[in-house]
């Protein structure tokens, strides 16, 4: 029964960590696929989560190419599908 | 996997937040793989995008009237949550005769309703996605 | 624990009172929610445990705070509250303080309420 969990803001980081299951996924929407780049952010995760970062906010953003090889870039038809494979969204 | 109904909580106003821009490109994506959106909700600052009175510069994206495109086209309903609205200056001609306002505001193809509205949709929908400010 | 129990909706408080009206319409959910006969348990996480903090006087700001929304969640059958345990160490809280009846929990209780609930919605 995996969430995917959505995050927006960097801030919102803290609160999210405390639901995020070793079995769920994370997908970093808006301002916080700046995490994506960020040195010590997937240390803070659970072993076992799989992380996302939508393409276009790392592209729009400037940092697709920075973009840890650990986090998967999703096209908006892949977040999509993302969404709907979970058993829920948990949006923060 | 195809054909899933999709309602959309748009929590976050135009501009001050990205969430009416991040929900457009989702409900775009899910219409064009084939998912339904049964409904878009708007709640909390959110229902500040059914405002038609807003005027953003033209070489900037009228998130409005994007929304109203969208829905024209595929049938999707904008139900804007009544509580927070009226709360935020966003009134119909109905709730403005009932409080004795001269002026309306609420953008055309958006409807005020309850939140019931959004209950309902969680509860029937295969997935509801929230887009919070 | 009850903790096993799946909920129609989760509604989870971050934010401590009187942030804007973030907690007045997660709570105006939470009740239109089970009006619809959809079972609904509350979570509050973080700083959200502070909405249960006794001695609050929102008049005082002129601002009309959630107390009377919190004590009318038991006739709604809203009798499900948890409580994030790291956040009560961190804020110097028992469940004995708060306002209403509320169970404690650790990160994995709450993230079987997560796993277990149908749908979630955080303020």
């Amino acid at each position: 029964m995996a969430s995917l969990h959505q995050l927006n803001a960097q801030h919102k980081l803290a609160n999210c960590l405390k639901l995020l299951a070793k079995t769920d996924s994370l997908v970093l929407i808006e301002a916080a696929v700046a995490l994506a780049v960020q040195a010590d952010f997937l240390q803070q995760l659970p072993q076992g989560v799989s992380v996302f970062a939508l393409s276009s906010d790392l592209q729009a953003r400037g940092l697709l190419n920075n973009c840890s090889p650990a986090i998967q870039p999703l096209s908006d038809a892949e977040w999509v599908a993302a969404s709907l494979e979970a058993d829920r969204v948990c949006s923060w | 996997m195809t054909d899933k109904t999709l309602v959309l909580n748009i929590c976050g106003a135009p501009y001050a937040s990205l969430a009416p821009l991040s929900a457009l490109r989702f409900a775009k994506a899910a219409l064009a793989t084939g998912h339904k959106i049964q409904r878009v909700f708007f709640y909390q600052e959110g229902v500040t995008l059914a405002n038609g009175l807003s005027c953003p510069p033209q070489d900037e994206i009228n998130l409005t009237k994007e929304w109203q495109k969208l829905a024209a086209e595929h049938q999707v309903e904008l139900a804007v949550c009544v509580a927070a609205a009226l709360k935020r200056g966003i009134i119909d001609a109905k709730e403005a005769a009932r409080y004795g306002l001269e002026q309306h505001n609420l953008a055309e193809g958006f409807v005020l309703t309850g939140l019931g509205q959004l209950v309902d949709g969680m509860a029937n929908a295969d997935r509801t996605v929230t887009f919070n400010s | 624990m009850k903790a096993s129990n799946s909920f129609d909706l989760l509604v989870v408080f971050t934010q401590p009172p009187l942030t804007a009206s973030l907690a007045k319409e997660g709570l105006d959910l939470s009740l239109v929610n089970s009006t619809f006969e959809q079972q609904t348990g509350l979570i509050f996480l973080g700083a959200g445990v502070l909405q249960l903090h006794p001695n609050q006087q929102p008049d005082i700001l002129a601002l009309k705070g959630t107390q009377a929304m919190l004590q009318a969640l038991g006739l709604y059958d809203i009798n499900q509250l948890f409580v994030d345990e790291q956040a009560l160490l961190d804020y110097s809280l028992t469940t004995a303080d708060l306002l209403l009846p509320t169970e404690s929990c650790n990160p994995l209780q709450l993230q079987k309420l997560l796993a277990t609930s149908r749908n979630v919605l955080t303020f």
